[in-house]
């Protein structure tokens, strides 16, 4: 375009119009997995949250309360180690790890890798709940559509109840606003109130819940979702 | 940091672009960055000039960006308006009826909208 009045004039070069989000390759290979795991009766939940909010601990509780009712599976993202994965596998549970090599975000593609080497580790077909632990941070994870089928977006109460309005975009997209932690609601100034008002201005449909899981508090109701979402309620 | 994978997604998609179009210099690209995004527009653009020289395909290609006003969605009256700069955290409500049931709207995503090329 020219640059001083935006008039067609003196283009040079060819035009070509898109119009495609520069995710389009990872949603095509996002929608895949979400038929491939149709296919085999599983649930598949992505978890998003920043750093240390207790993603690998619920999982730990979860697995312990539900491990001998369902079948789960574990798919651990990590920038480089494998230290949440080896967590997982003390619970005899089958559990791939990828590391993204730098990467803060899992993709479509490297999930399902992960699909894959799950599934070579199960000793018959078919799982009833897949866990995706996504890579901490609350940005890119909520740009990529993995397949899943609930989106869950943990927020532990050490973080701040303002964290929604900074990252609009995770909770907009979001299924389950999880806050977690809530063992330490006493030594901290954070309102559930606020935390899932400000969530339901985003995303007025979005569904509440708050737990410990080094208490227990609040579980009865993670375990129910859980049984519900797999139909063995 | 996150907004230079994306970055690098735009950059794969544009290269693949030229290649199907047989060019041998990417001029521009235009892109539009919706309101819900979560991007940060200038570590995008900031992504965008460092990793554009890695080829001689891209390393002159300029960047336009367009970005979108978010609107809210009165639920009550259905009315649309440009949320003020105060949302999500001050009262908002709907200057038509003063509803206070308002759902954002807009793109979440980067969308590649037009290349220029050669
Ligand atoms: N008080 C309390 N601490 C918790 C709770 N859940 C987890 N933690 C602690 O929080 C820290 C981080 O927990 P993780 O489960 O490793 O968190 P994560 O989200 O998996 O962390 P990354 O994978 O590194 O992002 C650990 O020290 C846990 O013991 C809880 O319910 N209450
Ligand atoms: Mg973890
Ligand atoms: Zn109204």
């Amino acid at each position: 375009m020219c640059e001083t009045c935006g008039c067609s004039m003196s283009q040079t070069g060819k035009i070509v119009e898109v119009h495609q989000t520069i995710l389009s390759a990872n949603n095509r290979q996002a929608r895949s997995n979400r038929e491939h795991l149709a296919k085999l009766g599983t649930i598949a939940i992505n978890m998003i949250s920043s750093p240390g909010s207790g993603k690998t601990t619920l999982l730990e509780r979860t697995i312990d309360e539900l491990g001998n009712e369902l079948r789960i599976g574990v798919i651990e993202g990590d920038i480089e180690t494998d230290r949440d994965a080896e967590r997982i596998r003390e619970k005899g549970i089958p559990v791939v790890q990828i590391t993204t090599g730098g990467a803060c975000h899992l993709d479509a593609h490297l999930v399902h890798k992960g699909i894959r080497a799950l599934e070579a580790q199960l000793a018959r077909p078919g799982l009833d709940l897949l866990f995706i632990e996504n890579v901490g941070n609350l940005v890119c994870p909520a740009a990529f559509d993995l397949g899943e089928n609930i989106r869950i977006i943990l927020l532990s109460v050490p973080e701040g109840s303002d964290k929604p309005l900074k990252y609009p975009k995770a909770f907009i997209s979001a299924n389950l606003f999880l806050i977690t932690k809530t063992d330490l609601l006493e030594y901290f100034d954070f309102s559930i109130e606020e935390a899932f008002g400000y969530a339901a201005k985003l995303n007025p449909a979005i569904e509440t819940m708050a737990l410990s899981s080094k208490t227990g508090q609040g579980f009865e109701n993670w375990l129910s979702y859980l049984k519900a979402l797999t139909g063995k309620l | 940091m996150h907004e230079l994978y994306l970055a690098q997604s735009l950059l794969q998609q544009v290269t693949k672009l030229a290649h199907e179009n047989k060019a041998s210099k990417v001029l521009k690209v235009k892109i539009s960055i919706g309101p819900l995004s979560g991007i940060v527009v200038d570590s995008f653009k900031f992504g965008f000039d460092a990793l554009k020289r890695e080829s001689s395909l891209t390393s002159k290609a300029g960047l336009e960006i367009e970005t979108q006003p978010l609107v809210l969605y009165c639920m009550e009256c259905s009315r649309e308006f440009q949320a003020p700069d105060s949302w999500p955290r001050g009262s908002t409500t709907c200057p038509g009826c003063g509803g206070q049931s308002l759902l954002p709207k807009g793109e979440d995503e980067i969308v590649l909208q037009q290349l220029v090329m050669e």
